[in-house]
């Protein structure tokens, strides 16, 4: 039996998408899959200020499980990539906490890269996992 | 309207990372079983120096997860492992690994990241299927 497959385009990803030919998810059966998000907002910009950053890179997670029709509990798999992990690491953490707010939280993987496009400070790459 | 069975593994020796950083050591949905990337410290969080036994004690948390979620490492379909020092710790990392996966391993994919938490030199993150 085939599996049901959705390309998921948030509008306010949808400039990222056309210009880099790539999906910011799909959604497999209840699985949904996203593309590693960053700091910039739907025109692209940069979100200079490192806490704006990281919150514009939640949000931007926050439109694709809400455009599948999910949220932030669906997640099953939080990856972020640091560019400096021992001192972005502390400001991160709060704001995670606001978006990942309990009991229950995803698994979480993190590391320093050595660079990112745009001099960005952060990616963050989530699978999802959606009822119905 | 399909309710996934959701299942979030925290095994007792890893206790002090869901509480410190609000993360799930494993999320087991339906038959996979995801979990975060696992480092070589002991349960006080304290990294542990020796190269060996710190990669070691990655592969045996990776371990926990699985045991606590009623799988073990035949179950793994996906190893990842991220190095600080890939030439240097490759072989160390290889004579590990074989001991956890003798035969029938998963596929595996490996590279440098530039720096880890802590110090620390070597995550392995790891995803399983419960198969019987």
């Amino acid at each position: 039996m085939p599996v049901p497959k959705q390309i998921i385009i948030p509008d306010q990803l949808r400039l990222p998408a056309e210009r880099f030919n790539y999906s910011p998810g799909i959604k497999v059966g209840n699985t949904l899959y996203m593309a590693g998000q960053v700091g910039r907002d739907a025109e692209m910009h940069v979100v200079e200020e490192t806490e704006a950053q990281f919150v514009q890179a939640l949000e931007n997670v926050g439109s694709i499980l809400k455009e599948a029709g999910g949220d932030f509990s669906d997640v099953v798999e939080l990856e972020t990539w640091f560019v400096d992990i021992e001192r972005d690491f502390p400001i991160f953490l709060p704001i995670k906490d606001r978006y990942f707010t309990g009991p229950h939280y995803p698994t979480w993987t993190a590391f320093e890269v050595g660079d990112l496009v745009m001099g960005l400070k952060i990616e963050i790459k989530c699978i999802a996992v959606l009822d119905g | 309207m399909s309710t996934i069975r959701r299942e979030f593994i925290v095994p007792d020796d890893l206790k002090a990372v869901h509480d410190r950083f609000h993360y799930s050591p494993g999320v087991l949905v339906g038959d996979t079983l995801y979990i975060a990337g696992q480092l070589g410290r002991d349960q006080d969080l304290n990294p542990i120096r020796d190269r060996a036994a710190q990669f070691s004690a990655a592969f045996e948390n990776v371990g926990k997860v699985l045991h606590a979620a009623g799988a073990d490492f035949r179950h793994v379909v996906e190893l990842e492992t991220y190095f600080t020092h890939f030439q240097e710790d490759f072989p160390i990392v290889l004579a590990i690994k074989n001991r956890y996966f003798p035969t029938d391993g998963p596929h595996w994919t490996g590279w440098e990241a530039r720096k880890l938490v802590m110090g620390l030199r070597l995550e392995v993150k790891c995803t399983a299927v419960l198969t019987d």
